[in-house]
């Protein structure tokens, strides 16, 4: 089972990935690691990852 | 004059010059002293190396020195506890669980790091030369602090490292994993609607450091271990605004003090961390700084997470070992390589009685943590510090069908990428040799008269010996 879950950001297109629990978080937010940009899990996940 | 780091630093370096290095050329604390580290890792090599010029992550210069490796190999860690390289995870054991000592509460005058006192608003973490350590890391974190916080039931401390994100001047994100004691405080007074009092304390002797990381029962007093694998009280002192019961190693470089609001979370991570892959982003714990204290001329330090692992390593080893020793008390010795992260590989050493030993030293060593993975239970004759010769033994001395023990649904590292949700698969192979009186082949051997007497440099010139490729130069 996957441990993580990748996501690409919205801002600056960098890679990167979150805990496998924040599927479980409503309306869960990432954050960029490379320009610290906030977003919408839903709308940055990597499909398939 | 009580142990510090100040101590430390000026007898290792009186007995070991050759392992300090002092840069003084500006570096960055973005990845350059990361890089350093990196490139001595791929020599074998661990010094100790203080920066002098840090460009912080203000990008200003810090006007206080960064130390890295200060705990980097375990001869480090036996000189601090005055042990040697074989013992010192048993005497660090031994000195925490049977020889603990009350520590002493001292005035503010008397406490060193209270020399500079920075309230509110004048507190700017990213003036601190800490690190930003690996390409996914969000930012800079502390990665030597030594979070303390209270039992709200008992009033009695727990301290251990936890990784803290500096998300602004005055916010980190600390990573308290699930089974910790500091999230166990943490949940207990999320309960009451309480916040949390918690400091980072910040550069110690390393043999303070290593005692108040001790693994220990819930709730114990680590300060109290931390006296007794130093040999003698931590001297604390009462913290600036978190209230004169709440008490800080006042001999410490730096203290950041704060409070933790009850369910505030907030993203922290990818961090690169011990098993060498940057872990996932997660929702941390909110630690908001009211004050930091330090010495005048205080000293930063950084652990440089995933680059080497002995200390987590010869921790993780004391503990084993205590395990096993209740079940099966001809264990010898215990090591946990850096080819398992320092954590996920035990290799144990026994002195073989009877059948049935080297199954039971591995269920023994599987409870003792929830890191300890995988455990390759060998006989006294074989080398565990290398895994050239505890493989060996894997390869010559097991059956998998006779020797392999497996244990599917255990707890898991939160770290390990490979684990399925929280829990893990253990396992652990039998790799001994039958018992006495049973009879095994012979190892080869050169009779020991003859190695003795033949040296090389009888027959080669040391140059000639030393101009010789290593075997793993590529």
């Amino acid at each position: 089972m996957a441990k993580e879950i990748w996501f690409k950001c919205t801002k600056c297109g960098k890679e990167s990935y979150c805990d496998v629990y924040f599927e479980k978080i409503p309306d869960a937010e990432v954050m960029c690691p490379f320009c610290l940009y906030r977003m919408k899990l839903k709308e940055a996940r990597i499909p398939g990852q | 004059m009580a142990k510090d780091l100040r101590t430390f630093l000026a007898a290792y370096e009186k007995d070991h010059p050759e392992d300090v290095i002092r840069i003084e050329k500006q570096i960055d604390s973005v990845y350059e002293c990361t890089a350093i580290a990196r490139h001595f890792e791929t020599l074998n090599k661990f010094p100790l190396i203080i920066f002098y010029d840090v460009k912080t992550a203000s990008r200003d210069r810090s006007a206080f020195p960064c130390a890295i490796n200060v705990l980097g190999d375990r001869r480090k860690l036996a000189y601090a506890i005055d042990s040697t390289f074989e013992d010192v995870a048993i005497e660090w054991r031994r000195r925490a669980d049977d020889h603990r000592i009350k520590p002493m509460v001292v005035s503010k005058e008397e406490a060193p790091c209270k020399e500079r006192v920075l309230i509110g608003e004048r507190v700017n973490l990213f003036k601190l030369p800490m690190l930003k350590h690996h390409g996914m890391d969000p930012g800079h974190y502390i990665t030597a602090g030594m979070f303390t916080c209270y039992d709200p039931d008992t009033s009695i401390e727990n301290t251990g490292f936890h990784r803290g994100f500096v998300a602004g001047p005055r916010e980190i994100r600390c990573l308290l994993t699930p089974f910790t004691h500091a999230a166990y405080n943490l949940k207990k007074h999320e309960e009451r609607g309480m916040p949390m009092k918690v400091a980072y304390w910040i550069g110690h002797h390393p043999a303070v450091i290593m005692g108040a990381q001790t693994r220990m029962g819930y709730p114990e007093s680590h300060y109290a271990a931390a006296g007794g694998v130093a040999q003698e009280p931590l001297r604390l002192v009462p913290s600036e605004t978190l209230g004169d019961d709440f008490l800080v190693p006042a001999d410490a470089e730096f203290i950041i003090e704060g409070i933790m609001q009850p369910g505030k979370r907030d993203l922290e991570g990818p961090f690169g961390e011990y098993p060498r892959y940057s872990g996932p982003q997660q929702m941390s714990p909110v630690f908001e700084v009211t004050a930091v204290t330090h010495r005048k001329d205080a000293i930063w330090h950084s652990f440089m997470v995933g680059i080497n692992n002995n200390y987590g390593g010869t921790q993780e080893e004391g503990t084993i070992y205590s395990f096993v020793k209740k079940v099966i008390p001809q264990v010898q010795r215990v090591y946990c390589p850096v080819s398992g992260s320092g954590r996920f590989h035990a290799y144990i050493q026994i002195r073989k009685t009877m059948e049935g030993q080297g199954k039971e030293a591995i269920m023994a060593a599987l409870t003792a943590s929830e890191m300890t993975k995988h455990v390759i239970v060998v006989d006294e004759d074989i080398d565990i510090y290398d895994d050239r010769w505890v493989l060996w033994a894997v390869a010559t001395r097991s059956q998998w069908d006779r020797d392999l023990v497996v244990v599917p649904g255990c707890r898991g590292a939160k770290l390990d990428p490979s684990i399925d949700g929280v829990t893990t698969t253990k396992g652990g192979i039998d790799a001994t040799k039958p018992a006495p009186p049973a009879r095994f082949s012979e190892k080869l051997y050169v009779p020991q008269e003859v190695m003795q007497r033949i040296s090389l440099t009888d027959f080669i010139d040391k140059a000639r010996i030393d101009a010789a490729p290593h075997v793993n130069d590529r």
